[in-house]
Parts: structure tokens; sequence; C-alpha cells
């Protein structure tokens, strides 16, 4: 996405609709640029960020992303809390503030 | 020795001989039928999105892949090669260029199909060049990592069996907290079932609230059903990549799952490509004839409503809503009508987008192109025909039977700004659902049964 790329200043390092290329590129700064893209308005709270260590550790030990009912049981949160912390989901919301790459498959 | 042969690389050899084992009757039908008319030009979404480059006329890369069909398995191309452009390939550099073609520049859709004249299946022959390129590992990143977790793990996420089992528990949880009824089950593996009930990995990796959805329908119905512990993924990247053993393998799967639980019927959900895919071709794939009956959730759905098994208010879905077809449902399928008929059944304000059933376009996703991020911006790009049939509509949801197309939706309007919601049928049924009465009955029940049991422990 244009915007981002110029606020980060990374033209290469965003995939496509806003996902990064590269996790290690990922900072406390981009995720909240990412946050604010992505319909997380008010800034990241210390729920988003339970999920986004979460999600991140996940797929650097695992190369993906967990499955959503890991990230419920694992960060003690309810799904609807989930879906209110990230109100584009899991994959383009979590993953992506995250700074996963963009998972493969029908997704 | 063959000097011809030995001017081509190993892979585009390959490629060459594979074509004379794939060559179907009908397909040697399509590449031959072609009288070059142009019809089929503005039916492609790729087309309408980029005028004045004829390198997405789907003649044009039909004809990428027919060079070589003429050159090597014709005989006209034999007797004149140049009157009939015969042609073949020689480098791996060449094998490229064609990926570039028949991955990157068609979905596989069909809307050119059902436009030409002659019949031409354009779709058909551009899959089965996948599926040569394929055979020497030329394709898309995203494809072969797709395909390999299908065909390694079992299904195209790479879910584990035991994160499968628990995701369904944990819905069967949600299921009994809503119905107030801590005996309600999402029986899993359960022989004899009326139905078995199979989805795409997505509801269970990412989003499961499709499965609950399904799951308060068959409960408000009474359905007598089961999901399968193993062969549950109903998606199916041979499809897309050309791979019919693939595509026979993924599918057999859940045709010896259904024959091992001696359910009655299969019963798909959403899914575009996983409906064509495990009923329409997997049979021919997995070269098996299947002893019971396949269909739609769609159909399941509206039979119960029309049965009087579930009751719907519309009034519970405000707002105004369209319909797309995936590609796949409408044009390979002929799943049309149905969905619209349940659609009018569960919201008040349903709006039809112009050009629709057999002649929509596509969601630009379709033929796996999700998973191909190298050509997400071109994608996009083409997207632009179907961003502006949404607008047009003036409404604020649209629906679809596919979880492709959710998907490929979300990012177009997502691009275009559009600001409008996705949602499929199985949620806008379970949310009209007149439960209620249910809940409360049970609520009451199961509230008595705790005074009977804790007066009697007393
Ligand atoms: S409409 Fe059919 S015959 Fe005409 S150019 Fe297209 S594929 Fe060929
Ligand atoms: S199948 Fe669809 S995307 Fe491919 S050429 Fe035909 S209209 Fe275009």
């Amino acid at each position: 996405m244009e915007t981002t790329d110029i606020k980060t200043g990374n033209k290469e390092t965003f995939h496509c609709e806003d996902f990064l290329n590269d996790i290690d590129f990922w900072s406390i700064d981009i995720a909240e640029i990412l946050a604010k893209d992505n319909k997380i308005a008010d800034g990241l709270t210390a729920d988003h960020w339970k999920v986004i260590m979460y999600v991140r550790e996940h797929y650097l030990k695992y190369e993906r992303g967990p499955e959503i009912v890991k990230v419920v049981k694992d960060c003690g949160i309810s799904f609807k809390d989930l879906c209110n912390l990230f109100p584009c989901g899991l994959v383009r919301g979590a993953y992506k503030v995250a700074g996963l790459p963009r998972p493969h498959g029908c997704i | 020795m063959n000097t011809e042969k030995n001017k081509r690389s190993y892979k585009a050899q390959k490629v060459i001989d594979r074509m004379g084992q794939k060559l179907t009757r009908q397909m040697v039908g399509s590449l031959t039928a072609c009288v070059h008319c142009g019809m089929c030009t503005d039916s492609c979404h790729y087309v309408l999105a980029n005028p004045g480059d004829p390198t997405f006329a789907p003649a044009y890369k039909a004809d990428k892949i027919r060079k070589l069909f003429k050159q090597h398995y014709d005989w006209t191309g034999k007797v004149f090669p140049k009157w009939v452009k015969a042609g073949s390939v020689y480098t791996d550099e060449e094998l490229q260029e064609l990926k570039d073609i028949v991955f990157g520049k068609c979905t596989n859709c069909r809307r050119c199909t059902v436009n030409c004249p002659m019949g031409v299946d354009l779709a058909t022959f551009n899959r089965m060049a996948r599926g040569l390129l394929c055979h020497v590992g030329i394709m898309p990143e995203g494809v072969e990592y797709v395909a390999k977790e299908q065909w390694e793990i079992g299904n195209q996420m790479g879910v584990l069996k035991e994160d499968y089992i628990e995701t369904v528990e944990w819905q069967e949880e949600e299921l009994q907290s809503e119905m107030e009824d801590p005996t309600a089950k999402i029986p899993i593996d359960k022989p004899d079932s009326n139905i078995v009930y199979v989805i795409n990995p997505r509801e269970i990796k990412h989003d499961p609230r499709s499965i609950l959805d399904a799951a308060k329908i068959f409960y408000a119905a009474g359905e007598d059903y089961t999901m399968p512990s193993e062969g549950w993924d109903m998606t199916n990247f041979g499809l897309f990549n050309g791979d019919d053993e693939l595509g026979g393998a993924v599918a057999g799967r859940v045709y010896d799952k259904v024959e091992e639980l001696r359910g009655k019927k299969l019963v798909i959900s959403e899914c575009g490509h996983g409906y064509r895919s495990t009923r329409c071709e997997g049979p021919n794939w997995a070269k098996k004839d299947i002893t019971f009956d396949a269909e739609s959730s769609v159909i399941t759905m509206l039979e119960y409503i029309k049965q009087g098994k579930i009751k719907v208010d519309k009034t519970k879905n405000p707002g105004s809503y369209t319909f797309h077809d995936s590609c796949n449902n409408a044009r390979s399928c002929g799943l049309t009508e149905e969905p619209r008929e349940l659609l009018s059944l569960v919201v008040e304000d349903f709006r039809e987008m112009y050009p629709n059933r057999a002649e929509n376009y596509c969601c630009t996703g379709g033929g796996g192109a999700m998973s191909m991020a190298e050509y997400r911006p071109s994608r996009l790009k083409s997207a632009k025909i179907k961003a502006d049939q949404l607008a047009a509509t003036g409404t604020k949801t649209v629906v679809t039977s596919c979880h492709n197309c959710v998907d490929g939706l979300t990012d177009l309007i997502g691009h275009y700004k559009l600001g409008m919601d996705v949602t499929q049928l199985v949620n806008l049924v379970a949310n009209a659902l007149v439960i209620d009465d249910i809940v409360e009955e049970n609520k009451k029940k199961y509230a008595e049964k705790e005074e009977v049991s804790s007066g009697s422990a007393q």
C-alpha cells in the first residue's frame, strides 16, 4: 500500500495490501502504523500486544501463523474480544500488525 | 539421435512429451475450434482492465498453448506449420513466460467460454498447461507451497489433526453456551449419519464463525450429522495447478472418509472451487464412483427452510445486500438460482448485481490467484471491473457462496475503498434463525435439572 510505504520509507518491504515481506523489518513503530491502517483507531493496548507477540513468536518458531484456537486459548482471550481487538480478523488484523507475511492458500 | 529434441531444455522436452498424455478429446476440440472471431475478447476482466493490451485477450493467451499442440500433436501443424501458427518451446525462460500467462493472466474463470460461439473452453486447456508446467516444477511459489501442504498434511493450510479437533470442540462449547444446551454437539466421526459436513481449512485456521453458524443451523434443524476427523478439507489445489493426481488424492480422501463413516450425504460448505472439485471433478480425478449424494450447503439450508425444519426472520438481517456468483459455482456447476432463493428468504433488501449468474465477473482471486503474490498488482488492477460492478449496486454488503471469493472481494474492496462488507449465506441464515424459544426452553430445562440435582445432593 503506497501510503504505508511512504511512512516507513521502505518500498520493497511491503508485499501487497501492506503485509510485510520481511518479518525482521518489523518494529513497534511499524506495528502502530499498521494498526492505524487496519481499523485499530485508538492505538495498541496491552491486549493487542499480547496477541501480537504471541503470533510473532509462533511464526518465528514454526514458520507459520498460529491457528485461531491457539491464539484464543494461549492468550486467554475470548473469540469475541479478539474480533473486537482486530476488526480485520486474525490474518488481515493480527498477523499483519505482527509483521507476518501474507499466508498462502485461499486467504 | 534426434537433433530437434537436443535443442530443447530437459524441462521443455518433458512439457511437450506430457502434453500428449494429457490431451483429451474435449481439449482437442477446444484447441482446434477457435476461428479467431474475437467475440470472447471483451468478456475477460483482464482485457477490460487493460484496454489496448492484446496480450490479455483470451484467444491470444490460448494461442500460446495452441501453438504447441499444433506443432507437436496436430497434422495441420506438420503440413502447414506457419499457416496454423505452430510453434514449440525450447528454453526454461520460455516456460517461465508461459507460466506468467497461464497462472498470471487468467483465473480460469470461464467467462470467455460462455461467450464463445465455437464452444472453445480456454480454461480447460489453460489448466492442462498449468499441469504441464507443475510437472516440471514451474509454478508460482505460493501454489507450490499450498499443493505440498495439501498432499503431505492433508489440507491446504497445514492444520494438524489435533488442532482441527480442538477447534471443532471449541466451537461446540460456543454452540452449547449460545443454545443454553450443555448437551449440544458437533459430532466428529459419528458413523451412519445423514450428513458428513466438510469445510474449507480457512474456517478452522482463521475464522471458525462459519463452523459455529453451520452448527447452529444443524442444531435448529435437528440434523443427524457429523464432521470427519480426516478428509475434512473439501478445497482442492489440484483444480488450480492442473495436477489430476493431487486432485484425485485430495478428493479421494474425502470420499474414503464418507464411505468409512457410512455417511448418507456429503455436504460441502460454501466454496466454489471446493464444490466443483469435490462434487463434479473429483470422482474423475480419483477414478472412483461415489456411492453417496453430494450437495452444496446452500441447497441443504434452502431445503431446511422449505421443509419447515428451520424458521427464519429476514428482519434480523437489516441493510442492503447484493450477491456475487462464484465462477465455479455458477459457470461450472450451474448453482445460480438456489443461492438467490435462499438469500431472498433471509434478507429484506436484495439487489442483483449486473451482469450476474453465468455472466458475472470473477472476483479476480479465482484459479488460485489468491496464492500468487507475484501477480497481485496485476490482479488488483483487473479487479477494477469487479469494483465498478459492486459499487453500482449501491449496497452495503456483498454476499457470496465461496470462501475464496470472500477474500478476493475483501482485497479489492479495500484496494478500491468501497467500504462494503463481505459475508456468506451461512452467516445470514444463522443470524436469521428464529430460535429464541428453543434457547429459552433449554434455559429452563437445564436450570430445572440443575435444581433437581443440587436438591438431591443436599
Ligand atoms: S470467441 Fe471462441 S472462436 Fe472466437 S476468438 Fe474467442 S475462443 Fe476463438
Ligand atoms: S477464463 Fe476468464 S480470466 Fe481466463 S481468459 Fe477467459 S475470461 Fe479471461
